[in-house]
């Protein structure tokens, strides 16, 4: 193969696996449509209430748009931070989302610019927010919940 | 001989089918357990046995308050609406239509829980359900700071309806919503634009302004003592780092702010709800009533 096809086949390549990542939310938000479900733990059909709240995913995530290029190198940064130094101190966050998936989402929601600055509004308002934020249970302890949506309400509207 | 007596055995108990009233009787039972998943499938079931019978509507019903009490609410939005369009001149309709009101209150969607209530009250002026539809107005109104409208529109109940006496507690309370104590947005931002932290201590987050204060004291010294030493480079990406810390900081303030009013008026509200409480229940025939509690 001629170094010319090598590259087209590599940047076909890129191209599949890019589509693919785009993708997997939109599958993940389907499969969430339908399933045993129930809101009554005094009936529970495998995935009861308690459970629910052991993992909620924000609503305004679910059909998640795609980031423009200003924000992808912000999400590169974010990723690399989330699968290096994340898994080493993460633990220690008390919040959910974690800050760095907050900044993911954020920066998806309304762009690095206004991403940021709402990233930093997080990172301050940690200690005074635990007052008032519900406790949700996640990865088996549980943290305080501070989506997105929490800190938009009085400027974003779905 | 065994095997024709096994033969009678199975065939009698194929041939037992279950009457549609205890099929209904079990989704019912399910039903009021909360267990909404379950008692769809046999609510399902009644329709897939009678599907022209008498109890196939109510079936219908159930299925669609099935979703709205178990939280679907666009899937319980599409029945209700099925069933609006499908039964527009009978009981079922009417309630389907009150249904349709009800799923946009609890979906938030206050503008357009009004609407549908309003058009009910107009189209059904006699039913049993108006005087609730007004309390629900009048209290979509109030959740939309609309506290005037509030008002009147609980003021609006009949003096013989047995609502009566509440919804006038309800516009009295609705009358008290600019008492609901506020913190400016505006300001916090402002204060804290000037000095990182003091709309933060205007807003009653005492936490908050510490950290903006030293985080944004840090970056600016450093920022400053940079470029005073000739380090432009640094100081260039201290500064940059430093404009998201300031930013920051004002969101915070006006966030916090916002978030202040929102506790607040939750607290009005239930405040309100808790001394005028009203309660919305339906019975397992697709019925309603409401329920009155006072507390003085």
């Amino acid at each position: 193969m001629t170094k010319e096809g090598t590259r087209n086949a590599a940047d076909m390549l890129a191209r599949i696996t890019i589509i693919f990542l785009l993708l997997l939310p939109l599958q993940a938000s389907a499969a969430e449509t339908w399933g045993p479900w129930s809101v009554s733990d005094d009936a529970p059909v495998m995935v009861t209430k308690t459970d629910r709240m052991t993992a909620p995913v924000p609503a305004d995530l679910t059909a998640r748009p795609v980031p423009g290029v200003a924000a992808t190198p912000f999400l590169w940064l974010l990723s690399f931070y989330q699968k290096t130094i994340g898994p080493v101190v993460s633990g220690r966050c008390p919040m959910y989302p974690t800050c760095s998936q907050y900044s993911v989402d954020s920066i998806h929601k309304h762009g690095p610019f206004i991403g940021i600055v709402m990233t930093a509004d997080r990172m301050m308002h940690e200690g005074d927010e635990q007052k008032d934020a519900p406790l949700v249970r996640v990865g088996g302890r549980y943290r305080y919940y501070d989506p997105v949506k929490n800190n938009d309400f009085w400027w974003y509207h779905e | 001989m065994v095997l024709f007596l096994l033969f009678l055995v199975c065939r009698a108990a194929y041939g037992a089918e279950m009457p549609a009233e205890k099929m209904m009787g079990f989704a019912d039972s399910l039903f009021a357990q909360g267990d909404y998943y379950r008692a769809i499938t046999e609510y399902e079931r009644v329709l897939y046995h009678n599907a022209a019978g008498p109890l196939a509507k109510q079936a219908r019903f159930q299925i669609a308050n099935c979703y709205f009490k178990g939280d679907r609410l666009d899937q319980a939005l599409e029945r209700f609406r099925a069933m609006n369009r499908e039964y527009a001149n009978e009981e079922t309709g009417r309630k389907a239509y009150y249904m349709i009101g009800e799923v946009y209150y609890q979906k938030r969607d206050y503008s357009r829980a009004i609407d549908v209530y309003t058009q009910f009250i107009e189209s059904y002026p006699g039913d049993e359900q108006v005087d609730a539809a007004r309390i629900r107005i009048g209290w979509a109104y109030l959740r939309q700071g609309k506290w005037r409208e509030a008002s009147e529109e609980f003021r609006k109940l009949p003096p013989d309806s047995p609502l009566h006496v509440q919804a006038e507690g309800l516009a009295e309370g609705s009358e008290t919503y600019p008492g609901i104590p506020t913190k400016s947005p505006a300001l916090a931002g402002g204060l804290s634009a000037i000095l990182p932290g003091a709309g933060q201590l205007y807003v009653n987050r005492p936490g908050d302004a510490l950290v903006s204060f030293l985080l944004n004291g840090a970056f600016i010294w450093a920022t400053v003592e940079a470029f005073h030493h000739d380090n432009n480079v640094t100081g260039g990406i201290l500064l940059f780092f430093e404009s998201g810390w300031y930013l920051g900081n004002i969101y915070n303030a006006v966030n916090g702010a916002n978030k202040y009013n929102r506790r607040m008026e939750k607290q009005f509200l239930d405040g309100v709800q808790d001394k005028y409480s009203v309660s919305y229940l339906y019975d397992g025939h697709g019925g309603s009533m409401v329920a009155f509690t006072m507390r003085f």
